[in-house]
């Protein structure tokens, strides 16, 4: 983790929303630079480098998808996205297009703050070598990549070569939100985003093998018409090679 | 040549007791009566000779046996014969050639032409008349038969035309009928033009008419249609190969018909006229039913829209304003006292400020459901996906409220892959559970079950709570109906009217079960139809590349 300060711009034309975000942010020691408009935001992010970004979809001069296009035509900070609920078609364009994540108004600060901890996390974490990376814990299932080996309270768990593939996406991208398309691509290839079914019936049976209740799952999350999401715990430090339970 | 040629048609026929109008009828107009058979004139002339030649066979052996005058009554048969089958020109050379044959042949000395009794000029001369007459009335006999003919199929499309119009829904089927019945009735092609909003007239029937009329006629059919009842209403205007006919209803005129002929004379005889006039009465009623059949349909839609409307504000001012109330007082009681209140009674306010506002944000949802239910249509995006999921997604969202609640899930474990819109099934899932958790006490359970019935999934919602009032099992799904509408618990009713055009959208029902004690059962189906198969996702498993990036 860097030392100095996290530096979050807010682009968001709503003041009492900024307000909201700026109160949250600060009180967790983070350092908000706000922008009322698309234009502003844009400046701010290549002139303050800061480490995650909170843009409103709804901006008034430039539809958000755009200022994502533009943002990810040179940087990859962490994108989240908020927008208004029952707009998923949109939710799913701006992730589609280069945000991390997105956040539903109305949203608590709980909310704000685990998906802001879990990209500036992974931020953190991504020039680390997979050897350094401990084994990836959710509940009582403990999946070490680098044996290939996905346990359960201590018992093996056996997992075809297409669900392991999928767990491995999920647990790699742990707390992101993923989409049905940047699943169907990532496990199947580029020519399987009409086999939405496909995708359904193998999180079924990850969900099936890994949670203790598969109907109400705890880690492996829904977002409906959106995609997926694995929520973990903090990974643990490695102990010699067995996997923990 | 012509006129003199009526006059006799018309004697000929007061003859056989037809009166005069009617006779002069017969002379004129209507197509003319061709005589079936004889391949052209030549036919009857060939067949004339061919008569006369039999009737001297069958005169000669008689010769010298039977006295003259009888012998000649077979010559008068072959004439009259040939006159009416034939018509007058070979019935006229038959009589002719009889003549002579019987002079040749028949009369002393025989083989020989000698014109020594003019006895025989006057044989010549009755049947040359029996001939004229008897052709003339055989024609008239024809060509009444074609007239009525004629005028029974025109009669009879005339009621296929009426029985059309009366089945037609929309202007653009009128103009299609009018132009079918029409084009069949007068032989020539017809456009109907219709005034747009602006009381400019378009073709009704934009496909294969507009091609044909040019500006300068739509220009004439606008000042036609435009000149109101002060012309004179029978009248039919005539320009070029044109004929337009205005369409004048009881209440205004409705449009203009455009009739292209090939010959345009024959449409204004008086019997086309007649006919013309018929038909554009006919179209111009049903277009005129066809305007206030819509203007019905509009009013019933605005009153509709309006009672919805009022229905909708009353409901979101009420069901907005107590959550309101209740964020203002509590948050401007936290402001003013914050001091002197303990940390509970703060913690308190403000969690009940908090669920004030969720309360609210519910409703907005439900406002919005119903708001695009109800403008955009439904547009669902259906896909092939597990119930299960959408459960758990729904118990998800509603985690803070279930709050420790115990819920039961029972979904069949044989459920195939079924297809819908997930978001839609949410948000209808999350209704009858918030409906579920708010009418039963929060120490009982909640049961979700689905089982496989036929063709279709039926999922069910059950809690232990208050159940829902006998009688009402139907009206709860009406927009704003609430079970108890005096209830302090608030939702302005809406939940379940979109819970109920959620599964019409997707082909299913929904209900409560009536016979369900102690609670309430609120069941709904999916169809199920045939899931993609994934088995080639298994094949595909197998063979792909193993490495995997680590």
């Amino acid at each position: 983790m860097s030392d100095r300060a996290i530096r979050i711009v807010i682009i968001e034309d709503e003041k009492q929303i900024r307000r909201f975000l700026r109160l949250t942010l600060e009180a967790e020691g983070m350092v908000v630079i706000e922008a009322a408009t698309a234009k502003e935001g844009v400046t701010q992010v290549s002139m303050q480098k800061p480490d995650l970004v909170i843009l409103d979809l709804g901006l008034p001069d430039l539809d958000g998808t755009e200022v994502i296009r533009q943002l990810r035509g040179w940087t990859a900070l962490p994108i989240l996205v908020l927008s208004a609920r029952g707009e998923e078609a949109q939710k799913v364009s701006a992730l589609d297009s280069g945000a991390d994540d997105y956040l539903t108004k109305p949203f608590g600060n709980a909310e704000l703050l685990a998906r802001i901890r879990v990209h500036l996390r992974k931020r953190s974490n991504s020039d680390e070598q997979i050897t350094e990376q401990p084994v990836f814990q959710f509940g009582d299932v403990a999946v070490d990549l680098i044996q290939r080996r996905v346990t359960r309270s201590g018992q093996d768990v056996h997992l075809t070569p297409i669900e392991y593939r999928l767990l491995t996406v999920l647990v790699k991208s742990s707390g992101k939100m993923l989409t049905h398309a940047q699943l169907l691509r990532e496990v199947w290839g580029p020519g399987y985003a009409e086999r939405g079914h496909y995708l359904r019936i193998y999180m079924a049976h990850l969900r099936q093998k890994l949670e203790r209740d598969p109907a109400r799952p705890e880690h492996i999350l829904t977002e409906t018409g959106i995609g997926y999401r694995l929520i973990g715990d903090r990974p643990q430090p490695i102990k010699g090679g067995a996997a923990i339970g | 040549m012509l006129r003199t040629r009526n006059r006799i048609r018309q004697g000929l026929a007061t003859l056989t007791g037809i009166d005069k109008d009617q006779a002069k009828q017969l002379a004129i107009g209507s197509p003319a009566a061709q005589l079936p058979g004889a391949s052209g004139r030549l036919g009857g002339y060939k067949w004339a000779i061919l008569t006369c030649l039999l009737a001297t066979l069958l005169a000669l052996p008689m010769r010298g046996l039977l006295d003259l005058a009888n012998i000649v009554m077979v010559y008068l048969l072959a004439v009259v014969l040939v006159a009416v089958r034939f018509g007058l020109g070979p019935g006229v050379a038959a009589s002719v050639l009889s003549v002579f044959v019987f002079g040749f042949f028949l009369v002393p000395p025989y083989q020989s032409l000698t014109v020594e009794d003019t006895q025989y000029l006057f044989m010549l001369g009755v049947m040359f008349a029996v001939a004229v007459i008897i052709s003339s009335l055989a024609a008239n006999l024809r060509r009444q038969v074609t007239i009525s003919h004629y005028r029974e199929q025109r009669a009879h499309e005339l009621f296929e035309l009426s029985k059309a119009l009366s089945a037609a829904l929309t202007n653009e089927q009128i103009a299609a009928v009018a132009s079918h019945h029409a084009n069949a009735l007068f032989q020539a092609g017809v456009v109907l033009l219709l005034p747009d909003m602006h009381g400019k007239l378009q073709p009704a029937d934009t496909d294969h008419a507009c091609a044909s009329i040019s500006p300068v006629a739509i220009h004439s059919a606008q000042a036609i249609f435009d000149s109101q009842p002060l012309s004179d209403p029978d009248s039919v205007k005539f320009s070029g190969r044109v004929l337009f006919l205005p369409l004048r209803a009881p209440t205004q005129s409705r449009g203009v018909l455009l009739i292209m002929a090939d010959d345009p004379r024959r449409l204004l005889l008086p019997e086309q006229q007649r006919l013309l006039q018929i038909c554009a009465t006919q179209i111009a009623l049903a277009l005129e039913r066809q305007h206030f059949v819509e203007a019905a349909q509009d009013a019933l839609v605005a009153v509709e829209s309006e009672r919805l409307r009022n229905a909708l504000l009353s409901a979101v001012s009420h069901d907005v304003r107590t959550p309101l109330t209740a964020i203002i007082g509590l948050s401007s009681t936290l402001a003013e006292r914050q001091s002197t209140l303990s940390g509970k009674t703060r913690t308190e306010l403000i969690e009940a400020i908090q669920d004030e506002a969720f309360r609210m944000n519910k409703l907005v949802t439900n406002l919005l459901d119903m708001g695009r239910l109800r403008t955009g249509g439904l547009k669902l995006n259906r896909q092939w996906q597990m119930l299960e999921e959408v459960v758990g997604s729904a118990l998800g969202q509603l985690s803070r409220a279930l709050n420790d609640r115990k819920v039961e899930l029972a979904l069949a474990s044989t459920l195939p892959l079924l297809n819908f819109d997930a978001v839609l099934i949410e948000r209808l899932l999350c209704n009858l559970l918030d409906n579920a958790i708010k009418y039963s006490n929060s120490a009982t359970p909640i049961r979700i079950a689905a089982v496989l019935e036929g063709d279709e999934v039926l999922v069910s919602v059950e809690d232990c709570g208050a159940g829902v009032p006998v009688g009402l099992e139907k009206a709860i799904f009406e927009k704003f109906t609430q079970a108890n509408p005096e209830s302090t618990l608030s939702g302005a009713g809406l939940g379940l009217s979109i819970c109920r055009a959620i599964i019409q959208a997707h082909g299913g029902r929904i209900g409560v079960d009536e016979h369900y004690r102690p609670g309430a059962r609120f069941w709904f189906t999916l169809p199920l139809g045939s899931p993609p198969s994934y088995e080639e996702g298994y094949t595909e498993a197998n063979t792909l590349n193993r490495k995997g990036s680590a």
